[in-house]
């Protein structure tokens, strides 16, 4: 906001120190705090001008303050493995749903506009063969789901994206005991999953995304895990 | 940003204007800040009329669902499930020297394979612009292709020699930049499409949930 002057000086009076305070008071807020979009002339600044983030090499993540793209996380993993399993459920293993999240696909990130972010992921997924132990789903070509999960934290809502439906599938059974059928399990291993997503209109907040799988083996894993937000306020 | 004050010999009676005069100089530069005054990486996103000047340029097409298009023959042809995948960017006008970033992404769902050895075993997806330059005819260009197996190449140990499978819920994603050269405000970008084909016309692929993606940064 423009600074507007409070009070006027007039030649023949007295000054008054408190109109004078307020001028000052008023102008100091300001130009400290209130310059708005509207008080910007046009094109007279360039990409210099944009605050940009730093780089953590910790959580191996590049955070922008603000920008053109605010927020990018990237995280790459070749070796380390993210297991999962099915054992957990408390349920019966191939019908029981319970997504859990594929470790180092995640990130909490805060979005000051209205905007969209766009995932981009990849790993190679591995579902172990089911022993054929009594009480177990033995092998079945079994199906494990894969689906980006988005919590708005503001809300307090979770969504999985149906655009990034995908699946990693058990080596080793006869048929296809799931809900879908990889085609063999010659075909079944070591496949690469991969997507690109684009979440439109989202809200001003703070979000957590990762990538999570509904277990049906008794032992799976993702390695060569890539996964990059890109945040873009349109 | 210049911003006058006036100072006094001890005794001279200050004049209201030369009061008036800082207050009034802040309020005029104040409404039009520019570059004088900033220092660099000032600005947030708060400083950006979004509305008026959008930081990016962004487009999309998306299909989130679980229905398929059955693509069976060996020229491409627009995916098209509920609609075509295509995007429309009339009055895209790439600056010169802009590049553009298109992306794909989605899942086969199923394959039919009646032939399965050498330059059949293939399908492949493309992205096909449309644009035109200085208003005339419309020219499209291929900003790329990406293949894939319909089968495995290796199998599992137990399974018989030369027994291949098909490979059926597997998921595709590719992106391309392209940069355009040429003056700015010459060329159009029209449409974009994702396009797919098979090799050999026996065999077929079921396209289900995909989406494509066009970015480009403001200059």
């Amino acid at each position: 906001m423009a600074y507007t002057k409070p009070n006027a000086y007039a030649d023949g009076v007295v000054l008054d120190a408190v109109d004078q305070i307020e001028n000052d008071a008023v102008a100091r807020r300001a130009i400290n705090q209130e310059t708005y979009i509207a008080n910007i002339a046009a094109k007279a600044f360039d990409y210099d001008d944009i605050q940009r983030g730093e780089y953590e090499p910790v959580t191996q993540s590049h955070q922008f303050t603000t920008g053109d793209i605010y927020g990018l996380t990237t995280d790459t993993n070749v070796n380390n493995r993210a297991y999962f399993t099915a054992e957990t459920k408390a349920v019966e293993q191939t019908t029981g749903v319970q997504y859990q999240d594929i470790y180092h696909t995640g990130k909490r990130f805060f979005l000051e506009r209205g905007g969209a972010f766009f995932i981009n992921f990849g790993a190679s997924f591995v579902s172990m063969d089911n022993s054929n132990a009594s009480g177990g789903p033995g092998p079945g070509l079994w199906d494990s789901t894969i689906y980006l999960r988005i919590k708005n934290i503001s809300t307090n809502t979770t969504t999985y994206v149906a655009g990034t439906l995908s699946y990693t599938y058990e080596e080793s059974g006869a048929v296809a005991s799931g809900t879908t059928d990889p085609g063999g399990k010659g075909s079944t291993a070591r496949r690469w999953t991969g997507w690109q997503w684009l979440v439109k209109n989202q809200n001003a907040g703070a979000y957590e995304v990762c990538v999570v799988v509904n277990p049906k083996v008794e032992q799976g894993y993702a390695d060569a895990r890539t996964f990059t937000i890109e945040t873009f306020y349109v | 940003m210049t911003v006058k004050k006036e100072h006094y010999q001890q005794g001279t009676v200050p004049k209201a204007a030369d009061l008036n005069q800082p207050y009034d100089d802040l309020a005029t530069e104040s409404a039009s800040v520019d570059s004088d005054n900033t220092a660099s990486g000032w600005a947030t996103i708060s400083h950006f009329d979004l509305s008026a000047q959008q930081c990016n340029r962004l487009y999309d097409f998306s299909y989130d669902g679980v229905g398929v298009d059955t693509i069976g023959v060996a020229t491409y042809t627009t995916v098209n499930v509920t609609s075509a995948a295509e995007i429309d960017l009339t009055g895209f006008f790439p600056d010169q020297y802009e590049a553009t970033r298109f992306c794909a992404s989605g899942l086969v769902r199923g394959t039919t394979i009646a032939t399965d050895l050498d330059a059949a075993n293939y399908y492949a997806f493309r992205l096909l612009l449309t644009y035109s330059d200085g208003g005339g005819s419309d020219v499209t260009t291929t900003i790329g292709e990406w293949g894939y197996s319909l089968t495995a190449r290796s199998l599992v140990t137990d399974l018989a020699s030369g027994t291949a499978e098909s490979i059926k819920y597997q998921t595709f994603q590719f992106s391309a930049v392209r940069r355009y050269d040429g003056a700015t405000g010459n060329r159009q970008y029209k449409k974009l499409e994702l396009q797919c084909k098979v090799n050999d016309a026996t065999n077929s692929v079921d396209v289900s949930r995909h989406q494509i993606f066009v970015v480009s940064g403001r200059r």
